[in-house]
């Protein structure tokens, strides 16, 4: 299993004078301005625990901020799992997904909700969110090989539904190249930034070119960038006995993460803002999200 | 049998009637020709399983000494005006559809596509080979002409793609201003680009060239306009690619390629800036196909970048939550408009049978 550093969660949300996730809002406006960061911190492909606010450097936009941590257990996250469920998934894809589905099933916390949408060159729930694990885990259970794939529409629409409200994780599945999409990479970046969900992208290692000159490299994925760009990362299994590794390590990343919470200085111009994270100490890998956007009030 | 490479089957198409020529006496009486002869007729028969059967079984040395007796006979025919000609005398239409299963049957369809795919081989090279003689006679050339398209369609669609344009070139050389023929192969090249990284360029050049012939020999086709329109954007040229699309979208165009003619012409506009546009163009896709999954997802895209956090969310939400929609139009087009390969095949197949 090539598992690559470490994973993590970022996400941005500015809300207004609550701490309360579930009352924040994914914008800065002119009046509200407190900003939170989700950041796994790894030391070896171990988590790091038992860091506090004054541990983390941020700077927004190369201003630095001062930070405190907020408390997780009050933020409930949203999980959308997203999976390719084109010709390509075979049985024992299956049975990984299954085996997959229920670790993460297992790590999270009662107050967490789950959906699952499956795509092939047909985007759909199989489960809107919800906190009936059962449903989670009959609708993975249900996925059935058709049709092409429409990878970066699905991770689109993924993120088009995210809770703007809230945290949400995205886990894209997927062992092929997209095929059936109307959007494309240089779409899924610009969306990317403007959400404030965070995206791991899961994938197999391809055995073989699927035509000479293939635009896929074994190593890489043309989501690992925007994965990453949203302080997610990819997870490259070497096989598909090994996939359900990669799914273990995000769902361990689920109980070791922080988030950091901020307040801006000053009125957040619109645009991409550049942001920084790191430890004041040490030499642990810091994982967060690469930016954030304030929309121009202009252009709607 | 391997299948051969890509350009091993240009090649071969190239030279289609390459077989030596035997004198006729010989050719009447040969047990390989007759053997031959007999797979051919229970195919035509209807014992197609048990003629494919007997066909695999026969070796390539019977097979090609089988072919070059028939062509010699044909060739006869001018000289020989006592002799049957073994087209009228053959079925010879059946002969190409036996070839062509037997290829299927060689090299089948595979579904995981982390596979390289299994290309057309031998078989379906004689298959052409078998139609490159029946566009010789014009009640056959019609027939020919349909086959180099199904089988050129069927590679698009398996993404063998240089068997896909060598098919439909050798179809092109008996059929120059073929408008199916020329959207065809323009549009492999299109996906051709899009699969690979090197010759891009000169890829997206030919299958502009193509798609512009097939327009001039179809001005009315939409289909044609919405594979040059983005064709052309892929080059760069912007305007033009509007220009195309927006020539596409005719009273009485085919539903589905006014669909995609605004849905492409809406993610044009969304990456040119023009929101507004974008929008507007993604809701008349919309009014055409209300469960459009791709002008629904553009829609929410365009939405989400003006800030539209809502309505963005409402128009993804609609495609995910709608059950049992029909397939996308872009999906057919993605597969280079070849989607209907199989259905070709199968009503020339019927065709056949005697």
């Amino acid at each position: 299993m090539r598992l690559a550093p470490a994973l993590l969660a970022a996400a941005l949300v500015a809300g207004g004078a609550s701490l309360a996730f579930a009352q924040a809002v994914p914008q800065f406006s002119s009046d509200v301005g407190v900003a939170y960061v989700d950041v796994f911190v790894s030391d070896h492909e171990r988590p790091v625990p038992g860091l506090h606010g004054h541990d983390f450097e941020l700077r927004d936009d190369g201003v630095p901020q001062r930070v405190e941590l907020a408390e997780i257990d009050a933020m409930p996250v949203q999980v959308l799992l997203v999976f390719d469920s084109s010709n390509s998934l075979t049985g024992e894809k299956r049975a990984a997904l299954r085996v997959a589905g229920d670790l993460l099933l297992a790590a999270l916390r009662p107050v967490d909700e789950v959906g699952v949408i499956a795509f092939s060159d047909d985007i759909r729930w199989l489960a809107r969110p919800t906190l009936d694990r059962r449903a989670v885990h009959e609708a993975i259970a249900s996925l059935q090989p058709v049709g092409a794939t429409a990878v970066y529409d699905a991770l689109a629409a993924a993120l088009a539904v995210a809770d703007p409200r809230g945290r949400t994780l995205v886990i894209l599945f997927t062992d092929e190249v997209d095929n059936s999409s109307l959007l494309d990479a240089t779409d899924l970046r610009a969306a990317a930034v403007r959400s404030s969900a965070l995206v791991h992208l899961v994938t197999v290692r391809r055995r073989g070119p699927f035509v000479p000159n293939t635009r896929v490299q074994p190593d890489s994925h043309p989501l690992q960038e925007i994965a990453e760009l949203t302080g997610g990362r990819a997870w490259i299994a070497d096989s598909v006995a090994n996939l359900t590794a990669a799914f273990t390590r995000i769902a361990a990343t689920f109980a070791t993460r922080y988030v950091l919470r901020y307040e801006p200085a000053g009125e957040p111009t619109p645009g991409w803002h550049r942001l920084e994270v790191k430890l004041r100490k040490g030499k642990a890998k810091v994982q967060a999200r690469r930016g954030y956007w304030v929309p121009d009030p202009a252009v709607r | 049998m391997p299948p051969a490479t890509g350009r091993a089957f240009a090649l071969l198409l190239l030279c289609a009637v390459c077989a030596p020529a035997v004198p006729a006496q010989q050719a009447q009486r040969d047990e390989r020709l007759v053997r031959y002869e007999s797979v051919l007729l229970a195919y035509a028969g209807g014992d197609r399983d048990e003629a494919l059967q007997r066909l695999g079984e026969m070796s390539w040395q019977t097979l090609d000494a089988a072919w070059a007796l028939l062509l010699s006979q044909v060739k006869n025919v001018a000289t020989c005006p006592n002799c049957a000609d073994p087209v009228s005398r053959l079925p010879l239409p059946a002969a190409a559809m036996l070839h062509l299963d037997r290829d299927r049957l060689d090299n089948p369809r595979q579904f995981d596509v982390e596979q390289r795919p299994r290309c057309p081989g031998r078989q379906a090279q004689r298959a052409l080979q078998v139609a490159d003689l029946l566009a010789t006679r014009p009640e056959t050339r019609e027939f020919a002409r349909r086959l180099f398209l199904g089988a050129a369609q069927r590679a698009q669609w398996d993404a063998c793609m240089e068997e896909a344009v060598a098919t439909g070139r050798a179809g092109l050389a008996l059929f120059p201003d073929d408008a199916d023929l020329l959207l065809a192969v323009g549009a492999s090249y299109e996906k051709w680009a899009r699969l690979v990284d090197v010759r891009t360029a000169s890829l997206l050049g030919d299958a502009a060239r193509h798609l512009e012939r097939a327009l001039a020999a179809d001005p009315g086709r939409a289909t044609t306009r919405v594979h040059l329109g983005r064709v052309l954007w892929r080059q760069g040229r912007f305007e033009d690619a509007r220009a195309t699309f927006e020539a596409a979208v005719t009273p009485g165009a085919d539903a589905g390629a006014l669909y995609l003619a605004h849905t492409f012409l809406g993610h044009l506009h969304h990456r040119a800036g023009r929101s507004e546009a974008a929008v507007e163009c993604f809701h008349r896709a919309l009014a055409i196909a209300p469960l459009g999954q791709a002008a629904a997802l553009g829609l929410a895209h365009a939405l989400r970048l003006r800030g539209d956090t809502t309505g963005a969310g409402q128009s993804a939400d609609q495609v995910l939550a709608a059950r049992d929609k029909p397939l996308d139009p872009l999906v057919n087009y993605l597969a280079d408009n070849a989607a209907g390969a199989e259905d070709l095949l199968d009503e020339l197949r019927e065709g056949t049978r005697r």
